[in-house]
């Protein structure tokens, strides 16, 4: 099976909405019990189930949006997602999609930095009114985070 | 450079390369305990794991049930010995010219000692038995094994001091077992992160969501206790509210966003597990561990200098064998609260970078510590610097007065 065009922009609207600081736009790939974890390849293969952040509901990515929006202190930035193309992984309700991305980090007052390279690994829910992740884990490959992770991957 | 009062802090402190050096010497390889790693780890024969003490690399082994530790180091031509994380070895055996080591630190082997056909070879008076492994003394203190390069360091629990060692079993009743590990680059010294946490007057201000959601505030009971030697501090609240909130709305602080609240706020719940009410505990062992309690997130900070202007902060989070669902579930929920994403501590990645950047052009200019007086002792108030005084207490102990 190949990746349906629904699902490919899907992936790709949601990274773009990150990178414009679009929130809402965001926020509006999940469904309302989506589950959305960031973790480490390390962890994942050892199977620890601590990583960076977890979240069971989308009412857990919209309290993230509002402390990061409103509360949280940290030098202003934003992100530029590079996503490979995606692949499919496993079968039947086993089957993610998987697409490879990097991400830049852009200060005002540094030059750019490559800030995490890794995965995501995304299972979707097909509804009449679009399709949208119920269950998105983003892999990084490395355990190191420069500074802070404030806003999502 | 050096200090004018036990309140002053030059800021070449956080640039001096000198300085640096110095600490890497007379202080990290001095005597103080250093964080290595869990037990739990190296429960096989055999089994090994790699660390590192401020950037020098060490190899911790399961030696037939004796725990050693080495700096992971030939005494060859200095290669790494131990290159993967995690393994199992019966003996040290160097990638780069085959020299052998067994698990107690002896050389006991050198590619082509005698030479090939009576050429080369080492030289009549070589020999392996004058050679080893840099070892550190080791102990394993609740599950949690600690090093030291100061084989006449004093015991574990008698560095600590009996309070930093009951504040240690406190979270620490059964052996750890790890739950994930996440890293953390900050851009500032290393003493800024380590004061950050010795730091007990900025966490209800510049942490909003501490405060917003009524996790950690100053005016909750609570306290900090601090060692005899200084370096060492707890500082806890209780989450039972107990003062009323006139002084923190009076201060018109910026976290207090009533309008503010959790959709989903389930990170928030709190399991009295130990059964004393303490939701927040702070502990720093001097110079580069911390521990933190926050709610039932349950984690060792293993801190690691990168020279004068980097520090490596890896999070360790542990749990029990015999963590309840509910209770786990907890812990994995509050990964929300903590870490380089964690809302009530991305925070101090950010600051000690603001305070480096300040650092280095401050000719001659110190910070000031005098919140709370002069001195550094133990207090019922939050409200105080004097831990952050106790840890540069003991780090002039230990370095000398003209340090810094």
């Amino acid at each position: 099976m190949s990746v349906p065009s629904t699902v490919a922009s899907l992936i790709q609207a949601n990274a773009a909405a990150l990178d414009a600081l679009d929130f809402d736009g965001w926020l509006a790939g999940f469904t309302e019990y989506a589950q959305y974890h960031i973790t480490t390849a390390e962890n994942q293969r050892q199977g620890l189930p601590l990583g960076l952040l977890h979240a069971l509901t989308k009412d857990q990515l919209r309290d993230r949006i509002a402390s990061i929006s409103t509360v949280n202190v940290y030098e202003p930035h934003r992100y530029r997602h590079v996503l490979s193309q995606t692949w499919i992984k496993g079968q039947g309700l086993e089957m993610q999609f998987i697409t490879p991305f990097a991400v830049y980090r852009i200060t005002e007052t540094k030059p750019t930095i490559l800030f995490a390279t890794g995965e995501y690994q995304d299972r979707v829910e097909y509804a009449h009114d679009g399709v949208r992740f119920m269950h998105r884990t983003v892999v990084l490959d490395n355990d190191i985070i420069d500074t802070l992770l404030a806003i999502p991957l | 450079m050096r200090i004018q009062s036990t309140a002053e802090i030059p800021y070449e402190a956080y640039v001096s390369q000198a300085i640096y050096d110095r600490e890497m010497e007379a202080l990290f390889q001095g005597p103080v305990w250093h964080f290595l790693g869990f037990e739990s780890a190296l429960l096989g024969d055999q089994n090994y794991l790699t660390t590192e003490i401020a950037g020098l690399p060490i190899v911790v082994v399961n030696d037939h049930g004796v725990i050693r530790a080495f700096v992971n180091r030939c005494v060859h031509r200095g290669s790494l010995l131990c290159i993967a994380k995690t393994g199992q070895i019966s003996e040290f055996s160097c990638v780069y010219h085959g020299w052998t080591y067994d698990l107690e630190g002896r050389l006991t082997g050198v590619a082509f000692e005698r030479g090939i056909q009576g050429q080369g070879g080492m030289p009549p008076d070589f020999n392996k038995s004058d050679h080893q492994l840099r070892s550190l003394k080791v102990e394993n203190y609740c599950g949690i094994l600690f090093g030291s390069f100061d084989h006449e360091i004093s015991d574990f629990e008698t560095y600590a001091g009996p309070d930093i060692a009951a504040g240690i079993r406190r979270v620490l009743p059964y052996p750890p077992i790890l739950l994930g590990r996440t890293s953390q680059l900050i851009h500032s010294n290393w003493k800024i992160y380590v004061e950050n946490n010795h730091d007990s007057y900025h966490a209800s201000i510049l942490h909003s969501f501490f405060t917003t959601f009524k996790l950690n505030r100053l005016t909750q009971s609570g306290g900090i206790v601090i060692n005899d030697a200084g370096g060492s501090h707890i500082s806890f609240s209780k989450r039972k509210q107990e003062v009323d909130d006139t002084t923190y709305n009076a201060e018109q602080l910026r976290s207090n966003k009533e309008d503010f609240g959790l959709k989903d706020p389930r990170a928030l719940r709190f399991i009295d597990e130990f059964n004393d009410q303490i939701s927040l505990q702070i502990l720093t062992l001097f110079p580069l561990t911390v521990f933190h309690q926050i709610s039932n997130s349950l984690c060792v900070r293993q801190v690691i200098p990168r020279g004068v202007d980097k520090v490596e902060v890896v999070w360790w989070y542990y749990g029990f064998e015999n963590d309840s669902a509910e209770i786990r579930d907890a812990r994995l929920m509050q990964i929300n609260l903590v870490g380089p994403a964690g809302y009530v501590s991305m925070e101090d990645g950010a600051v000690g970078e603001f305070v480096q950047r300040n650092s280095s052009y401050a000719e001659g200019a110190a910070g000031m510590i005098k919140m709370g007086g002069y001195d550094h002792v133990s207090s019922p108030s939050r409200v105080t610097e004097a831990a952050i005084r106790g840890f540069w207490k003991q780090y002039r102990d230990h370095l000398g007065e003209d340090i810094a």
